[in-house]
Protein backbone atom coordinates (compact mmCIF):
# COMPACT_ATOMS: atom_id res chain seq x y z
CA UNK A 1 0.00 0.00 0.00
CA UNK A 2 1.47 3.39 -0.98
CA UNK A 3 1.93 6.15 1.59
CA UNK A 4 -0.53 9.02 1.45
CA UNK A 5 0.91 11.95 -0.48
CA UNK A 6 2.12 15.17 1.11
CA UNK A 7 2.13 17.25 -2.06
CA UNK A 8 -0.45 19.89 -2.79
CA UNK A 9 -1.55 21.86 -5.79
CA UNK A 10 -1.65 25.58 -5.15
CA UNK A 11 -4.92 27.26 -6.10
CA UNK A 12 -4.96 30.40 -8.27
CA UNK A 13 -5.47 32.75 -5.34
CA UNK A 14 -2.87 31.10 -3.14
CA UNK A 15 -0.29 31.47 -5.92
CA UNK A 16 -0.17 35.20 -5.17
CA UNK A 17 -1.48 35.28 -1.60
CA UNK A 18 1.28 33.16 0.00
CA UNK A 19 4.19 35.06 -1.59
CA UNK A 20 2.44 38.34 -0.68
CA UNK A 21 2.09 37.22 2.94
CA UNK A 22 5.75 36.18 3.08
CA UNK A 23 6.81 39.59 1.72
CA UNK A 24 4.60 41.37 4.28
CA UNK A 25 6.14 39.28 7.08
CA UNK A 26 9.67 40.08 5.86
CA UNK A 27 8.78 43.79 5.81
CA UNK A 28 7.36 43.47 9.34
CA UNK A 29 10.53 41.76 10.49
CA UNK A 30 12.72 44.47 8.95
CA UNK A 31 10.60 47.27 10.46
CA UNK A 32 10.82 45.64 13.89
CA UNK A 33 14.58 45.31 13.62
CA UNK A 34 14.85 48.90 12.37
CA UNK A 35 12.98 50.17 15.45
CA UNK A 36 15.28 48.14 17.72
CA UNK A 37 18.36 49.61 16.02
CA UNK A 38 16.91 53.14 16.12
CA UNK A 39 16.19 52.74 19.83
CA UNK A 40 19.77 51.53 20.30
CA UNK A 41 20.93 54.78 18.68
CA UNK A 42 18.58 56.75 20.98
CA UNK A 43 16.57 57.92 17.97
CA UNK A 44 13.13 56.82 19.19
CA UNK A 45 10.96 59.23 21.20
CA UNK A 46 10.70 57.48 24.59
CA UNK A 47 13.94 55.62 24.78
CA UNK B 1 -6.18 45.30 31.07
CA UNK B 2 -5.33 42.52 33.53
CA UNK B 3 -8.07 40.31 32.06
CA UNK B 4 -6.11 40.29 28.81
CA UNK B 5 -2.94 39.29 30.69
CA UNK B 6 -4.82 36.52 32.55
CA UNK B 7 -6.08 35.16 29.24
CA UNK B 8 -2.59 35.43 27.70
CA UNK B 9 -1.13 33.53 30.66
CA UNK B 10 -3.69 30.72 30.38
CA UNK B 11 -3.22 30.35 26.62
CA UNK B 12 0.57 30.48 26.95
CA UNK B 13 0.80 27.76 29.60
CA UNK B 14 -1.64 25.54 27.67
CA UNK B 15 0.53 26.11 24.59
CA UNK B 16 3.69 25.31 26.60
CA UNK B 17 2.09 22.10 27.92
CA UNK B 18 1.21 21.06 24.35
CA UNK B 19 4.80 21.66 23.22
CA UNK B 20 6.31 19.78 26.19
CA UNK B 21 3.85 16.95 25.60
CA UNK B 22 4.99 16.72 21.99
CA UNK B 23 8.61 16.79 23.18
CA UNK B 24 7.83 13.87 25.53
CA UNK B 25 7.10 11.47 22.68
CA UNK B 26 8.74 13.12 19.66
CA UNK B 27 11.92 14.40 21.36
CA UNK B 28 13.80 17.10 19.42
CA UNK B 29 15.67 19.93 21.10
CA UNK B 30 13.65 22.51 19.17
CA UNK B 31 10.53 21.48 21.08
CA UNK B 32 12.36 21.71 24.40
CA UNK B 33 13.63 25.22 23.57
CA UNK B 34 10.18 26.35 22.41
CA UNK B 35 8.70 24.95 25.61
CA UNK B 36 11.22 26.87 27.71
CA UNK B 37 10.58 30.01 25.66
CA UNK B 38 6.84 29.66 26.22
CA UNK B 39 7.33 29.23 29.97
CA UNK B 40 9.27 32.53 29.91
CA UNK B 41 6.42 34.07 27.87
CA UNK B 42 3.91 32.81 30.44
CA UNK B 43 5.98 34.10 33.36
CA UNK B 44 6.09 37.49 31.66
CA UNK B 45 2.31 37.68 31.33
CA UNK B 46 1.75 36.14 34.80
CA UNK B 47 3.88 38.80 36.45
CA UNK B 48 1.90 41.41 34.49
CA UNK B 49 -1.21 40.04 36.19
CA UNK B 50 0.49 40.21 39.61
CA UNK B 51 1.68 43.76 38.92
CA UNK B 52 -1.83 44.81 37.95
CA UNK B 53 -2.98 43.96 41.49
CA UNK B 54 -0.01 45.03 43.61
CA UNK B 55 3.60 46.07 43.24
CA UNK B 56 6.35 43.55 43.91
CA UNK B 57 10.04 44.18 43.11
CA UNK B 58 10.54 40.48 42.41
CA UNK B 59 7.57 40.38 40.01
CA UNK B 60 8.87 43.47 38.20
CA UNK B 61 12.31 41.92 37.76
CA UNK B 62 10.89 38.58 36.59
CA UNK B 63 8.60 40.49 34.20
CA UNK B 64 11.53 42.37 32.69
CA UNK B 65 13.88 39.39 32.58
CA UNK B 66 11.44 36.94 31.02
CA UNK B 67 9.23 39.23 28.96
CA UNK B 68 11.73 41.77 27.72
CA UNK B 69 14.91 39.70 27.56
CA UNK B 70 14.56 35.92 27.38
CA UNK B 71 11.31 34.89 25.66
CA UNK B 72 12.11 35.76 22.06
CA UNK B 73 15.68 34.46 22.26
CA UNK B 74 14.69 31.04 23.63
CA UNK B 75 11.82 30.64 21.17
CA UNK B 76 14.26 31.57 18.42
CA UNK B 77 16.78 29.06 19.77
CA UNK B 78 14.16 26.36 19.12
CA UNK B 79 13.99 27.42 15.50
CA UNK B 80 17.80 27.38 15.31
CA UNK B 81 17.77 23.73 16.45
CA UNK B 82 15.14 23.01 13.81
CA UNK B 83 16.89 24.65 10.89
CA UNK B 84 20.66 24.55 11.57
CA UNK B 85 22.24 22.07 9.17
CA UNK B 86 25.73 21.85 10.69
CA UNK B 87 25.80 19.72 13.83
CA UNK B 88 27.16 21.69 16.71
CA UNK B 89 26.03 25.14 15.55
CA UNK B 90 22.77 25.04 17.47
CA UNK B 91 24.50 23.54 20.53
CA UNK B 92 27.21 26.22 20.47
CA UNK B 93 24.57 28.94 20.21
CA UNK B 94 22.66 27.31 23.06
CA UNK B 95 25.74 27.44 25.27
CA UNK B 96 26.18 31.14 24.46
CA UNK B 97 22.47 31.83 25.01
CA UNK B 98 22.50 30.00 28.36
CA UNK B 99 25.54 32.01 29.50
CA UNK B 100 24.03 35.30 28.35
CA UNK B 101 20.70 34.43 30.00
CA UNK B 102 22.41 33.70 33.31
CA UNK B 103 24.35 36.97 33.14
CA UNK B 104 21.10 38.79 32.31
CA UNK B 105 19.39 37.18 35.31
CA UNK B 106 22.21 38.21 37.67
CA UNK B 107 22.22 41.78 36.31
CA UNK B 108 18.43 42.19 36.51
CA UNK B 109 18.09 40.72 40.00
CA UNK B 110 20.98 42.88 41.21
CA UNK B 111 19.55 46.03 39.61
CA UNK B 112 18.37 48.59 42.17
CA UNK B 113 14.93 50.20 42.16
CA UNK B 114 14.36 53.95 42.29
CA UNK B 115 12.15 55.71 44.86
CA UNK B 116 9.51 55.89 42.09
CA UNK B 117 8.65 52.28 43.05
CA UNK B 118 6.74 53.70 46.03
CA UNK B 119 4.43 55.51 43.64
CA UNK B 120 3.70 52.51 41.42
CA UNK B 121 0.16 52.77 40.05
CA UNK B 122 -1.55 49.38 39.55
CA UNK B 123 -4.14 50.93 37.25
CA UNK B 124 -1.45 51.84 34.72
CA UNK B 125 0.43 49.40 32.49
CA UNK B 126 3.73 48.17 33.94
CA UNK B 127 5.24 48.83 30.52
CA UNK B 128 4.47 52.52 31.06
CA UNK B 129 6.18 52.67 34.46
CA UNK B 130 9.12 50.27 34.60
CA UNK B 131 11.61 52.72 33.08
CA UNK B 132 11.17 55.06 36.04
CA UNK B 133 11.43 52.25 38.60
CA UNK B 134 13.99 49.70 37.43
CA UNK B 135 17.55 50.99 37.06
CA UNK B 136 18.83 49.36 33.89
CA UNK B 137 22.56 49.48 33.42
CA UNK B 138 24.12 49.81 30.01
CA UNK B 139 24.80 46.07 30.07
CA UNK B 140 21.14 45.24 30.70
CA UNK B 141 20.08 47.49 27.82
CA UNK B 142 22.70 46.02 25.52
CA UNK B 143 21.76 42.41 26.37
CA UNK B 144 18.05 43.22 25.96
CA UNK B 145 18.68 44.54 22.48
CA UNK B 146 20.99 41.69 21.46
CA UNK B 147 18.68 38.98 22.81
CA UNK B 148 15.69 40.53 21.06
CA UNK B 149 17.50 40.87 17.75
CA UNK B 150 18.68 37.24 17.98
CA UNK B 151 15.21 35.98 18.94
CA UNK B 152 13.34 38.05 16.37
CA UNK B 153 15.62 37.13 13.48
CA UNK B 154 15.72 33.42 14.30
CA UNK B 155 12.08 32.90 15.28
CA UNK B 156 10.35 35.07 12.69
CA UNK B 157 13.01 34.70 10.00
CA UNK B 158 13.12 30.95 10.58
CA UNK B 159 9.36 30.56 10.30
CA UNK B 160 9.29 32.65 7.10
CA UNK B 161 12.12 30.56 5.68
CA UNK B 162 10.38 27.29 6.60
CA UNK B 163 7.12 28.46 5.04
CA UNK B 164 9.01 29.44 1.89
CA UNK B 165 10.72 26.01 1.68
CA UNK B 166 7.46 24.07 1.97
CA UNK B 167 5.78 26.45 -0.46
CA UNK B 168 8.56 26.15 -3.04
CA UNK B 169 8.48 22.33 -2.83
CA UNK B 170 4.68 22.37 -2.79
CA UNK B 171 4.55 19.93 0.10
CA UNK B 172 2.64 19.98 3.38
CA UNK B 173 0.39 22.98 2.94
CA UNK B 174 -0.45 22.79 6.64
CA UNK B 175 3.19 23.65 7.41
CA UNK B 176 3.15 26.57 4.98
CA UNK B 177 0.08 27.93 6.76
CA UNK B 178 1.41 26.99 10.21
CA UNK B 179 4.75 28.71 9.71
CA UNK B 180 3.12 31.85 8.29
CA UNK B 181 0.92 32.00 11.39
CA UNK B 182 3.90 31.40 13.71
CA UNK B 183 5.84 34.22 12.01
CA UNK B 184 2.81 36.55 12.13
CA UNK B 185 2.10 35.67 15.77
CA UNK B 186 5.71 36.21 16.80
CA UNK B 187 5.70 39.57 15.05
CA UNK B 188 3.01 40.95 17.40
CA UNK B 189 4.96 40.87 20.68
CA UNK B 190 8.22 41.62 18.83
CA UNK B 191 6.68 44.79 17.41
CA UNK B 192 5.14 45.61 20.77
CA UNK B 193 8.57 45.46 22.40
CA UNK B 194 9.85 47.79 19.72
CA UNK B 195 6.85 50.09 20.07
CA UNK B 196 7.42 50.30 23.84
CA UNK B 197 10.93 51.48 23.04
CA UNK B 198 9.30 54.03 20.74
CA UNK B 199 6.97 55.19 23.50
CA UNK B 200 3.74 53.36 22.54
CA UNK B 201 3.24 51.39 25.78
CA UNK B 202 -0.44 50.38 25.61
CA UNK B 203 -0.08 48.01 22.69
CA UNK B 204 1.80 45.41 24.75
CA UNK B 205 -1.04 43.45 26.42
CA UNK B 206 -3.18 43.06 23.32
CA UNK B 207 -0.20 42.11 21.17
CA UNK B 208 0.90 39.48 23.70
CA UNK B 209 -2.53 37.83 23.58
CA UNK B 210 -2.86 38.05 19.79
CA UNK B 211 0.71 36.83 19.39
CA UNK B 212 0.39 33.71 21.51
CA UNK B 213 -3.05 32.78 20.13
CA UNK B 214 -1.88 33.09 16.52
CA UNK B 215 1.36 31.19 17.25
CA UNK B 216 -0.60 28.42 18.99
CA UNK B 217 -2.95 28.08 16.01
CA UNK B 218 0.12 28.02 13.77
CA UNK B 219 1.77 25.33 15.91
CA UNK B 220 -1.40 23.20 15.83
CA UNK B 221 -1.64 23.66 12.08
CA UNK B 222 2.05 22.88 11.46
CA UNK B 223 1.96 19.76 13.62
CA UNK B 224 -1.35 18.46 12.29
CA UNK B 225 -0.79 14.80 11.47
CA UNK B 226 -2.78 14.79 8.25
CA UNK B 227 -1.77 16.96 5.31
CA UNK B 228 -4.59 18.53 3.33
CA UNK B 229 -4.32 17.33 -0.23
CA UNK B 230 -2.42 14.46 -1.78
CA UNK B 231 -0.75 13.45 -4.97
CA UNK B 232 2.59 11.77 -4.44
CA UNK B 233 4.98 11.41 -1.53
CA UNK B 234 7.89 13.82 -1.16
CA UNK B 235 10.05 14.02 1.90
CA UNK B 236 9.95 17.48 3.44
CA UNK B 237 12.78 19.61 4.84
CA UNK B 238 12.35 21.09 8.30
CA UNK B 239 9.47 19.88 10.40
CA UNK B 240 7.88 21.07 13.56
Amino acid sequence: MSRPSKRFIASKWSEWLVPALLVILIVGLLVTLAIVVLSMLHLTPAY
Amino acid sequence: MHYISILSTLVTFIFAAAVFNRYRYKKGNHLLMWGIGLVFYGLGTLTEVILSFSFSPLALKIWYLTGAMLTAAWLGQGTVFLLARKPGVARALLIVLTGVSLIAAVLVFAAPLTPAAAGYDVSRAVSAQYKDILVRSGWITLLTILLNIYGTVTLIGGAIYSAFLFWRKKVLINRVVGNILIAAGALFPAMAGSLIKAGLVDWLYVSELLGVVIMYIGFLQATASRPVEAEQGVSPQPNN
